[in-house]
């Protein structure tokens, strides 16, 4: 369990997949890093060896660039509930037959944790309202419903990434954002008289908003730097450099976590 | 068990007695599994399984501790680059061009500015907007498109003609190529051997950022420092042609006495160590040029809507001046407006939509761009100086222009998607073929 508790400094490479949105309850033995709650039996091979990661999803099964076009996420969803390894292989393999190297990377990043959903069409990969992980930044800087507004800040802070790295920058924002995500957050409840921090797993989405506002957050505290697209590229730079105070944030949580992980096992 | 407590706890440190401190540190749901023997032990023993266990906490804490000077120093010290993603910038590979490839074989092909030209280029600014594209993109370069090429026959024509007889004015809609179009023509003058004076922003005379002194005894104003600035830049572009010509006769210029048969370098090098004198010497120089018939000058002028409209500065009874009554733009107004002329060449000018506040109404309405009511009232002070201006319009973007655009644009990895025709034919249509608005669609999406 120490062991398994060990890898949680060390989280990027982490596979955990949790696919009901909320759990209730969680044993200890779940924080195993092959093992899912309620999986179904289809990985009782990865639950008996907890120290092994979870295999990248439909790595080996890519399909051939003659299959149809990949369902669309509504597609995806419901057939998330029969199969228990993520969708993303169907889609992923769309991108993947492309022969342009930058979308080979593509499969490596749509096989990644976090694009359980991918978007229908190549074309439409990085497109900011089609893009899973692009829609749900620019909805989080966005505020009292200027969207245009955070488009533009959004594909200008990506256009800056660009010209300072010359790679892509749409990668630089996937690593970042896995970089800087926890995988788990604490629940306060009550025991008795005594508040007990309890370790309670997040959904992709929610991990994924916990780093892009500390990533935000992060940014704001940016001096020298006047416009916000500058800033925001900045920090995207600083999480994958790795000295970013989203870094930080996420750090402490986790050593939060490990210190209360006796209350894992609490019933509430 | 209790003695672990003890020792991670500060109450060691405490003047609490023995039974204090075990009580206070022992949590109260495992106050079952002390014992007194235990409590007993841990007082007396405490300072000696201290350093134990202090050493077995103090490796946790100082894990915490490089932990926490990790994300301390990283966040503010030295930054360590990640190699995956940190590339060195590769120029693109174009050809150059020249006056041989501005041809319709070349239509649809993005040349770089020749390596003779880029130097002369580097000495006024790029139009704004361009600029930006250009410091993406290394190493400028614009498309060859239908217009340019029919544009660059005009000019050729214009070559053997006065100046009045080709004053043009290149208008159209927001971002459709003026400014890139007009840098086209001076790349390709330069290279044919003209003089060329390029201004790349005429917004900069009129909007009072440079000094401006009144000359006595009339209504006009001089700006030395501008004068001067704009002197040095003709000189660095023009200097191994204007070592060719020499003065025609002797004259004075401010507090200096200009000898017969002076290089026109040397006239320059006048205004620019003396500003006072440098609007003498533009007027001289302008007078000078015009009269010989070896080499044709090219005026070009970007954001002329600034010369028809009335200027930022104050008279003394704080009206606003006409461009007119400012010396050095009164002189580029002759020559556009043809009372001045070269013997050999051409003024071409562009309009510009970047600053909404700087459109001349009076220059729209002359060129039968925009339509206004017959009872509006126009400046009759400017509408003189737009008469016999012919204007060209410059188109959007053709389809086979912007495929070569496109496949520039992704040869310099300014987007990263696969260069499919769907994703052309989504840029191309959702910008209408706008080519500022194209490139907008490329590298950011929107």
């Amino acid at each position: 369990m120490l062991r398994s508790f060990s890898r949680l400094g060390g989280i990027s490479a982490s596979r955990i997949c949790f696919q009901q949105p909320t759990v209730a309850r969680i044993s200890i033995a779940s924080f195993h890093m092959g093992s899912r709650p309620n999986a179904v039996s289809a990985s009782t091979s990865t639950a008996t060896s907890p120290s092994t990661p979870l295999p990248p999803p439909m790595a080996a099964s890519i399909p051939k660039p003659d299959t149809p076009l990949p369902p669309t996420t509504a597609n995806a969803t419901s057939a998330q509930g029969t199969d228990a390894e993520p969708v993303t292989g169907a889609s992923s393999g769309q991108l993947g037959a492309e022969e342009d190297k930058n979308t080979q990377d593509d499969a490596e990043s749509a096989a990644s944790a976090f694009a359980e959903f991918t978007p229908v069409s190549p074309e439409q990969a990085r497109s900011l309202t089609q893009n899973p992980i692009l829609s749900q930044l620019v909805n989080t800087i966005m505020k009292d419903g200027k969207k245009a507004r955070a488009q533009r800040f959004v594909a200008d802070a990506l256009l800056e990434i660009r010209s300072r790295t010359q790679s892509d920058p749409y990668h630089v924002i996937l690593d970042a954002l896995e970089l800087a995500s926890p995988i788990l957050k604490l629940t306060a409840i009550k025991k008795g008289s005594k508040v007990l921090q309890v370790p309670t797993p997040m959904t992709e989405r929610q991990r994924r908003r916990k780093a892009i506002v500390w990533i935000l957050e992060a940014s704001d505290k940016r001096k020298g730097e006047k416009l916000f697209k500058d800033r925001l590229a900045s920090e995207f730079l600083a999480v994958v450099n790795g000295n970013s105070g989203a870094l930080v944030k996420k750090n402490q949580l986790h050593k939060m976590a490990l210190a209360n992980r006796a209350n894992a096992s609490l019933k509430y | 068990m209790a003695h672990r407590f003890l020792a991670s706890t500060p109450l060691l440190r405490t003047s609490l007695s023995l039974t204090a401190r075990a009580r206070a540190a022992v949590p109260a749901q495992y106050a079952n599994y002390v014992t007194a023997s235990a409590v007993v032990m841990a007082g007396g023993k405490a300072k000696k399984a201290a350093p134990k266990i202090k050493a077995q906490s103090n490796s946790f804490r100082k894990k915490k501790g490089a932990d926490d000077d990790k994300g301390e120093s990283g966040s503010g010290g030295a930054t360590r680059l990640n190699e995956k993603y940190y590339k060195p910038s590769v120029p693109v590979k174009v050809e150059e061009f020249l006056p041989s490839t501005a041809t319709k074989e070349h239509v649809g092909q993005v040349l770089g500015f020749p390596s003779t030209v880029v130097p002369a280029l580097a000495q006024t600014a790029y139009p704004t907007l361009l600029s930006e594209q250009f410091e993406l993109i290394k190493p400028a370069a614009l498309v060859v498109r239908d217009s340019t090429v029919s544009f660059l026959e005009k000019v050729d024509k214009a070559m053997k003609t006065p100046s009045a007889q080709s004053r043009i004015v290149l208008t159209g809609e927001a971002g459709s190529g003026k400014s890139a179009l007009l840098l086209q023509t001076v790349s390709h003058c330069l290279s044919a051997g003209w003089i060329v004076i390029y201004v790349p922003k005429a917004t900069t005379w009129m909007n009072s950022s440079f000094a401006y002194n009144k000359v006595a005894n009339t209504t006009s104003f001089v700006q030395p420092l501008l004068a001067s600035n704009l002197v040095g830049q003709i000189q660095n572009v023009n200097k191994s042609i204007l070592d060719k010509i020499t003065t025609s006769e002797t004259a004075t210029v401010g507090r200096h006495e200009v000898e017969k048969g002076t290089k026109l370098s040397a006239l320059l090098e006048v205004g620019v160590k003396d500003q006072f004198a440098a609007q003498d010497v533009m007027e001289l120089f302008m007078k000078e040029i015009g009269a010989q018939k070896d080499i044709p000058t090219l005026v070009a002028v970007d954001e002329v809507n600034s010369l028809f409209r009335p200027t930022q500065y104050l008279s003394q009874d704080g009206k606003e001046l006409d461009p007119e009554h400012l010396k050095l733009s009164k002189l580029f107004l002759n020559y556009i407006s043809g009372k001045s002329t070269f013997k050999h060449g051409a003024i071409v000018a562009a309009t510009s939509d970047t600053l909404l506040a700087n459109k001349s109404e009076v220059l729209e309405v002359t060129l039968g761009v925009k339509e206004v009511s017959p009872y509006k009232r126009l400046s009759q002070t400017i509408l003189p100086w737009t008469q016999g201006l012919t204007s060209v319009e410059v188109p959007n973007y053709t389809r086979e222009e912007a495929k070569g655009v496109f496949d520039y644009y992704k040869k310099a990895n300014i987007f990263f998607d696969a260069a499919s025709e769907p994703l052309f034919l989504n840029k191309f249509i959702t910008s209408n073929g706008n080519p500022r608005k194209f490139f907008t669609a490329c590298a950011k999406g929107i």
